[in-house]
């Protein structure tokens, strides 16, 4: 977590070393200016009081407006102007693969965001990296040696990208009783294999090829011309381009996994490219994520015929 | 014979001495001609590979090298270290630390001082403004040293030989 404790001011280094230390499991941080630094973790809210982390907001450290300047200084490396698109869309990723998410003021023109300014609020993401948190899943993604068009939806926050590295790690690395494949993966937000200076910082596996960077539906066309991947892993799949492009991917022959935002098949049903793909059948596996108890995360399997596996 | 050889080390000490005067004032000119590049590629690395500026100083600093060279270095390395403050403090100190080893004049060290205080906080279109504003006026400090370098590099070259001649003159 070296990365994500120099992003801080100095003052604030006991801070993320509490909260990185054994004893917790952190999700998010939260600053706002002029309130308390909050730290998510396993869903339960800490605060801290310039000593250790508390439960109770009172006498909770607050934010200045000079912590969050000097984040957004380390964050950036003192070049937002390198982050418009990224400040348009109202997040960057940092090295290690954690998401910082932005809230300010947005600067508008044809009511669009151009950029944002004064921005006085970040959620630090924490990227989390659970290595055979796949195990209990990747049975019913597979079968011998066919790995199925497999969608894993939950709510923002859940695991999904987590999921999905570890499951896109072991089927291109195999195992005894499956070979390895050669999986493309695009990734868009820097998220899944965290590259920095195009290297992979989070394991993928040793058959991977990443496209850091790169706008989902063209990365995978691009990927599918240049490096013939058996298996395409996506992240975060939204917008109708996107859509396009993996019925384009599909059609080749090559393989899916991929992540949504969501909560259950009759939200789906209720959106106009998802409800083509579940009645076409497109995806053979849809993987329902939610969280359990803690750090556990419930899972539900359906087919492409919507009948539930698990 | 020892006259002579007297008035031959005083000739040549003076004309020595010129020359070092020469070479520092065209030292001086290369120096603003550097940093005009450092500006201008600066520029380029931000409009066109919007390249975070640690990653733009090194790549600028490996194309230099000099003593400008070591100061991006230093303040890129500034940089990345946690806790060094804001980039415009940075900036400013590195500049103000190696001034021994610059030709510079105050007005030139402001004018690149400011140039760094307000950079990458503001856009791309902004930034290339606030450069070639600096740049500009580099511009007209690099025209007034290239007229004092010919003027003063003739009055040096003179000033030696005569200098020395005179005071051979007096010594014997």
């Amino acid at each position: 977590m070296e990365e994500l404790i120099r992003i801080f001011p100095l003052h604030l280094h006991e801070f993320c070393r509490q909260a990185f230390g054994r004893k917790y499991r952190p999700e998010e941080i939260r600053i706002r200016v002029r309130q308390p630094l909050q730290l998510l973790n396993s869903g339960e809210e800490l605060f801290w009081n310039g000593e250790c982390l508390q439960e109770a907001s009172k006498g909770a450290y607050r934010a200045s407006e000079t912590d969050v300047q000097e984040i957004l200084d380390a964050i950036s490396r003192y070049s937002l102007y390198a982050f418009e698109e990224e400040l348009r869309s109202g997040f960057l990723t940092i090295q290690g693969g954690h998401r910082v998410g932005l809230a300010g003021k947005a600067v508008c023109e044809g009511g669009q965001i151009c950029t944002l300014r004064q921005i006085s609020f970040l959620n630090i993401r924490i990227a989390g990296e659970r290595k055979g948190c796949a195990d209990s899943v990747l049975p019913y993604l597979r079968e011998g040696e066919r790995i199925y068009n497999t969608l894993i939806v939950s709510p923002p926050g859940v695991g999904k990208t987590t999921l999905l590295r570890d499951c896109i790690r072991q089927i291109s690395d195999g195992d005894d009783a499956h070979l390895g494949k050669r999986v493309g993966l695009v990734d868009e937000r820097s998220e899944l294999a965290a590259s920095y200076m195009g290297c992979p910082q989070k394991d993928v596996g040793l058959r991977t090829d990443v496209l850091d960077c790169c706008p989902k539906s063209q990365g995978m066309l691009l990927l599918l011309r240049s490096m013939s991947p058996q298996v395409i892993g996506v992240d975060e799949l939204g917008g109708a381009a996107d859509y396009e492009a993996v019925e384009y991917v599909l059609h080749c022959g090559c393989r899916i996994l991929g992540t949504l935002h969501g909560e259950s098949l009759m939200e789906m049903e209720q959106k106009p490219y998802l409800a083509k793909w579940l009645r076409e059948g497109y995806f053979e596996r849809i993987l329902f994520l939610e969280r359990g108890q803690g750090q556990r995360r419930r899972f539900h399997i359906y087919n492409e015929r919507r009948e539930q596996l698990c | 014979m020892l006259r002579v050889l007297g008035a031959a080390l005083v000739l040549g000490s003076s004309l020595l001495y010129g020359w070092k005067l020469k070479t520092q004032l065209s030292d001086h000119m290369n120096q603003l001609l550097a940093i005009r590049e450092l500006f201008k590629m600066l520029s380029g690395e931000i409009a066109y590979a919007k390249a975070p500026l640690p990653e733009a100083f090194g790549r600028i600093a490996r194309r230099q090298g000099g003593a400008v060279s070591d100061i991006l270095l230093e303040i890129a390395g500034r940089m990345e270290r946690p806790g060094e403050g804001s980039l415009g403090e940075i900036w400013c100190q590195v500049w103000e630390q190696h001034r021994g080893e610059l030709l510079l004049w105050e007005e030139e060290l402001w004018i690149i001082q400011g140039m760094g205080k307000n950079l990458g906080y503001l856009d791309i279109e902004m930034q290339r403004n606030h450069i070639a504003m600096y740049t500009g006026q580099l511009e007209e400090r690099i025209a007034q040293a290239g007229r004092e370098l010919r003027a003063k590099q003739k009055l040096y070259q003179y000033l030696s030989v005569t200098g020395g001649l005179f005071l051979i003159l007096i010594l014997i």
